[in-house]
């Protein structure tokens, strides 16, 4: 995979050696299950896993991140309906 | 959102699942201002199997570090300033001329994030995770690392809450090398098991 | 989608915008009065619903549909007399999924194992999460390793139950664990106490 990550233009150092994302979605997508992780369950990372765990095993041929995004869809519904300000 | 100038072309329908997802939790106020990018950043560029190998050049210097390394990983790590989600419990097993290791997780993609940053592609895909736990042998040799019969492999299932990394043997030939050079010749696939130095 | 903020909008807003909302508050109070649904089961209810519905409906049709399906799932009201009055389809949410878990049963501080022991993974096909995976299931193996307690993930799933139980690295022999002829080859899980059983 050589697409560049296209975050404004530049093309990232690849210290670790590899791109971790292959498109903007996915690093959103991840910073998203992070951000209800860490604001929503502080940093249980156990409901998110069960989802990823659930929808990996509902689908195994569907690539990973979108899998991911079907795991955080189906976690969103468990998240108080008001947010904690 | 990011990128939505760049981004002329109309969105996939995953894109659109994820812009929906990010508008919803903003709203909740769960996002607070440049986490994404903020994230993003970090598993882009700052945490990464560098990490990982600057652990293993320690190891290899150091024997009494190596014994606190596969006594307690998770301090050993930390002791380099490593640590963090799915790192709060490491064990690291080391590779020697008669055993090799190699990690997988069945269940999903679980792996040492502060070691060595988000896994590959590879290593999250169906093939890897159920062919690793019943046909090691085979599939290391198709993935360039052949072992013969009389190496004992040993597979680990990150299937609890421990996270693997694995110790590569140190190569021959690289006495007087500094930690840094030493840590330049320490691959992420042979952290994960799936390649020898 | 809609603002998710403040509960109470403000009487002067425009009228159709609104009252269909207004009456979806008023109809849930109504309902999970009647069925004397607890705060638990009405929440319940939101999450259950198919998750493309929730993220594209707003906060009140959550709880009109809260609503309804306390309705419906209490006998107050059936789903095809909701769709012959709203005149279409009227989506509700899913069942509730896997058995309540009435007792987790208390915290295990003690390992029933120790490093060397034989053992073998139970035999089982939980309905509802699990972190056990297959291939292991019913197969002796040896403990290699003690590590710390954890909450069981397949409490953990159902609800606030939590139970803590030692975990272990057990070992398997790869040509036991598949029946073939492959050698040199161990594969170690690391399962929680209750999947184990002496062997």
């Amino acid at each position: 995979m050589t697409s560049p990550l296209s975050l404004s233009g530049l093309d990232l150092p690849r210290r670790n050696g590899e791109l971790a994302f292959d498109a903007p979605w996915q690093s959103t997508v991840f910073a998203l299950a992070a951000a209800v992780i860490e604001h929503a369950f502080g940093g249980d990372r156990e409901p998110f896993r069960q989802q990823l765990i659930k929808a990996i095993a509902a689908e195994p041929g569907r690539p990973y991140w979108e899998s991911w995004t079907a795991a955080l869809e189906a976690l969103v519904p468990t998240l108080p309906e008001r947010s904690t300000s | 959102m990011s990128n939505s100038t760049h981004h002329p072309a109309p969105m996939s329908p995953v894109e659109q699942r994820v812009a929906a997802l990010e508008a919803l939790l903003t709203e909740r106020g769960l996002l607070p201002e440049g986490f994404i990018e903020q994230i993003t950043r970090r598993y882009e560029s700052e945490i990464g199997p560098m990490n990982g190998a600057k652990v293993v050049a320690r190891a290899w210097l150091d024997p009494q570090y190596k014994q606190r390394l596969l006594a307690d990983g998770t301090a050993a790590i930390a002791e380099l300033g490593f640590g963090g989600p799915e790192g709060d419990h490491m064990v690291i097993v080391e590779n020697s001329a008669a055993v090799h290791n190699v990690i997988v997780c069945t269940l999903c993609s679980c792996y040492p994030w502060p070691v060595l940053g988000l896994p590959p592609a590879w290593y999250k895909d169906p093939p890897y995770r159920a062919r690793m736990v019943r046909e090691p042998r085979a599939l290391l040799a198709e993935m360039g690392c052949p072992l013969p019969e009389e190496v004992e492999i040993r597979v680990w299932d990150s299937s609890a809450e421990v996270r693997y990394l694995v110790l590569p043997q140190r190569p021959p030939a690289t006495e007087g090398m500094t930690e840094a050079e030493l840590a330049a010749l320490v691959t992420r696939d042979s952290m994960i098991g799936v390649a020898r130095l | 989608m809609q603002g998710l903020g403040a509960v109470d909008h403000s009487p002067a807003e425009p009228v159709f915008h609104h009252r269909w909302e207004a009456v979806a508050r008023a109809l849930l109070a109504v309902v999970a009065g009647a069925v004397e649904a607890s705060g638990g089961e009405f929440r319940h209810s939101i999450e259950r619903m198919e998750p493309g519905h929730y993220l594209t409906s707003s906060y009140y049709e959550h709880w009109l549909t809260a609503a309804a399906t306390l309705a419906v799932e209490h006998g107050l009201v059936t789903g095809s007399e909701l769709e012959a009055r709203a005149g279409g389809r009227f989506p509700l949410s899913g069942p509730v999924l896997a058995l309540p878990v009435v007792d987790a049963g208390p915290d295990v501080g003690t390992p029933r194992f120790g490093v060397g022991d034989r053992v073998r993974v139970r035999e089982w096909h939980p309905p509802g999460h699990t972190r056990c995976p297959r291939y292991v299931r019913g197969k002796a193996g040896t403990v290699a390793r003690l590590d710390g307690i954890y909450s069981v993930p397949d409490i953990e799933a159902h609800g606030t139950a939590r139970r803590h139980e030692p975990t272990y690295s057990v070992r398997f022999d790869a040509a036991e664990l598949w029946g073939d002829r492959q050698r040199g080859v161990r594969v170690h899980v690391d399962l929680w106490d209750s999947y184990l059983e002496p062997s």
